[in-house]
């Protein structure tokens, strides 16, 4: 009975390690600065990960099937300047296009579709050239930047874009209090978003084959899956997701830059790893990349609210990636 | 396989055939602006012999496209010499990377430029990229950031425009001390310290360090007392000073007495928070850029500093000119810009920008975009 129960301790612990992990460190921040247990903290934290969930589970759905995506941060990036450089306010004294009035949908649902087509032709190249994702998308991110760049510097004269129009920041910035918890519209989105993933991961056939890719390409094919065909739809899934979170992470921040998005990729396949998405495909839950994210955010935030400095909070998100890995790596061998 | 060596040695002729053919096809360009010239010419006095055929070339490498601020400097050098049609101008982007910039050199050196213009990513490599000018005989200026004076003095075909990185913190700091013992930053909990934030560049950038050392220096020798709350590094990057900023305000909302950020961009992301939050702390930055002049006419952002950006564009391409003419380095300038001959600089002073005196920023942006 005792060995038992040390096994089961041990088992407990390898399988929610992350958790515990967090749970120790939320402790050690809290213990260092107890305002940090506030309803202000939660959201902002809310707030701050609305839009890194929207792009996480792009990249979570590629990421099962077996893939990466390097391009995330330049297409989230060309997404926020194309937006924003059509919200702009009539009266901004910089404005890039005079006299636009578009409703708000057209300008977001165009950077939706250009980064839809940009991971479209990504997808091209993965399912039928048999591009590696890694290259393909690597290729990518520098040809999305590239052209950022051009737009950036014809258009707007290489200045950030700002003064964007109310109604675009106000979906980002503005929002409405429960129980003294502000909460984002953003964030009701990205909720939105998450439960159509939820979805098509757990309710569809193209989020069944989705799994039997990632886990194994082979018996898929052989079971008839149309491989090529679903990472497509996947790909173009992912895209869209990239586009609309990239229009409302500029309209968050108030304007965009071409720097925008430089290194999200890593952040959001950061927190689809912790959140126990396998990076050998296959393995996957909704819930693990909303934890994930919000992990992630509860660390940024944490570490700068307890004042640590820049190069240590890098170490510690460095750590903290490894650890996911690691306990994947533990949880599977003990499955096996 | 045989057949893809084929193709691709096929695609490769094809290519150099077509570079070729781009490279004669924009000979005749080259040659046309001397008709162009003319109405240049009758401005100037100078004598016509003086003037070569062809335009000179220069080539031009900035350390990142992604930098607002330089981008300014890059535009204003550009639209000077589009004006005047005073030479041909190539632009590389170093994209933060110092290797790359000394290849961008290699090139622009073997392609048989008259004169190099360098926005370092790295002062440290300026030496290797003098070297190479001076085994190439040709001019190069530095612009934005200094390079040691070492190097600067190692060849007499170099300059620097612009001024040592310490000097905006330093500014900006002065600007800070100035009005805190005024009482137009106030004190907001009333404690006679300055409490105080600030947001950086990234980790280990000079011009980030150089900007904390500068306000630390003022701060120190004006005797006030002050408290850095805490100082985070969100990499010139808009939405992450947004990110930091909310965390500072949710935690000492009445506590803080100004942000200070490292520039201009950052600033933006801080005043997104405070117009979000409605938190009014003041915010100071750098770079006055065009972005930020309503905002600093309406009181909602403190202020900044600026370092004129089309002074140092005019002063960079007219000291290249100069050199590639074989003419003394000040020959027909004027330009009210200060020579240091001890650091071998052309110095830009900074001017403190707040609502009274925003007109100097409008006027040096005017031509930079």
């Amino acid at each position: 009975m005792q060995k038992f129960s040390a096994k089961t301790v041990y088992r407990f612990a390898v399988h929610n390690s992350i958790y515990i992990f967090l749970f120790l460190m939320l402790v050690v921040i809290v213990i260092m600065d107890p305002s940090f247990l506030s309803l202000t903290t939660l959201g902002i934290i809310m707030g701050q990960s609305a839009s890194k969930l929207i792009f996480a589970l792009g990249v979570a759905g590629l990421i099962i099937m077996g893939g990466v995506d390097l391009s995330v941060g330049r297409q989230v990036g060309l997404a926020a300047v194309l937006s924003a450089s059509l919200l702009q306010a009539p009266d901004y004294f910089n404005v890039i296009f005079p006299g636009l009035n578009l409703p708000l949908l057209v300008p977001v649902a165009l950077a939706m579709t250009v980064t839809a087509l940009i991971s479209f032709v990504q997808g091209i190249m993965v399912s039928k050239i048999k591009v590696p994702p890694f290259i393909s998308s690597l290729g990518t991110s520098l040809i999305v930047y590239g052209v950022c760049c051009i737009y950036y510097d014809k258009f707007a004269g290489s200045a950030p874009i700002g003064g964007l129009r109310e109604d675009f920041t106000a979906v980002s910035q503005q929002g409405f209090t429960v129980l003294g918890l502000k909460i984002s519209y953003l964030f009701i989105i990205a909720m939105f978003c998450a439960f159509l993933v939820w979805v098509i991961w757990n309710k569809t056939t193209l989020g069944k084959n989705m799994f039997a890719i990632g886990g194994n390409v082979n018996s898929a094919k052989v079971s008839g899956v149309n491989v090529s065909k679903n990472m497509l739809i996947m790909y173009i899934l992912a895209g869209l997701l990239y586009g609309l979170g990239g229009a409302f992470e500029g309209a968050r921040t108030g304007s965009a830059s071409n720097v925008l998005g430089q290194s999200y990729e890593l952040d959001a396949m950061a927190a689809c790893v912790v959140g126990g998405v396998s990076m050998k495909g296959g393995v996957g839950t909704i819930a693990g990349v909303i934890i994930g994210v919000i992990i992630l955010q509860v660390i940024n935030y944490g570490l700068v609210f307890v004042r640590v400095s820049a190069d240590v909070q890098y170490i510690a998100k460095g750590a903290i990636i490894l650890l996911a890995v690691m306990a994947d790596a533990k949880k599977r061998s003990m499955i096996d | 396989m045989k057949k893809t060596r084929i193709l691709l040695a096929l695609l490769l002729v094809a290519v150099f055939m077509f570079s070729a053919c781009t490279q004669t096809a924009q000979q005749p360009s080259e040659s046309a602006p001397p008709e162009q010239e003319q109405p240049q010419k009758s401005e100037e006095p100078a004598p016509v012999e003086e003037e070569p055929a062809e335009l000179p070339s220069i080539g031009m490498t900035v350390y990142s496209y992604a930098n607002t601020y330089t981008s300014y400097i890059r535009k204003g050098i550009q639209n000077y010499i589009a004006a005047g049609n005073l030479a041909e101008i190539q632009v590389a982007d170093a994209e933060n990377d110092a290797a790359k910039q000394i290849e961008q050199i290699d090139t622009y050196i073997a392609q048989g430029v008259d004169a190099l213009i360098v926005m370092p990513v790295d002062t440290a490599a300026a030496s290797t990229m003098v070297d190479k000018a001076k085994a190439a005989g040709i001019p190069i200026i530095f612009v934005n950031k200094r390079p040691s004076v070492d190097v600067l003095k190692s060849y007499d075909k170099t300059i620097f425009v612009g001024l040592p990185l310490v000097v905006s913190g330093e500014m900006q700091g002065q600007m800070v001390v100035d009005h805190w013992n005024s009482g137009k930053i106030a004190d907001r909990n009333g404690d006679g310290v300055l409490q105080f934030c600030t947001v950086t560049g990234d980790l280990g950038h000079p011009d980030a360090e150089a900007r904390v050392v500068g306000n630390r220096n003022v701060f120190d020798a004006s005797g006030i007392k002050y408290e850095e709350l805490d100082r985070q590094v969100a990499s010139w990057d808009t939405t992450k000073a947004k990110d930091v900023s909310e965390i500072w305000l949710g935690k000492w909302p009445n506590d803080l007495d100004i942000i200070i950020s490292n520039n201009d961009a950052m600033a933006l992301g801080v005043l997104e928070t405070i117009k979000q939050t409605g938190i009014d702390v003041p915010v100071v930055g750098i770079n006055c850029l065009p972005q930020v002049h309503d905002m600093i006419r309406s009181g909602e952002y403190f202020g900044s500093v600026l370092s004129d950006p089309w002074k140092q564009a005019k002063a960079a391409v007219d000291l290249t000119l100069n050199a590639i003419n074989g003419k003394d380095w000040f020959d027909g300038n004027e330009w009210e810009v200060e020579y240091n001959a001890e650091e071998n600089s052309i110095r830009i002073t900074d001017i403190m920008i707040t609502a009274e005196n925003l007109h100097l920023a409008e006027e040096a942006y005017k031509n930079c975009t």
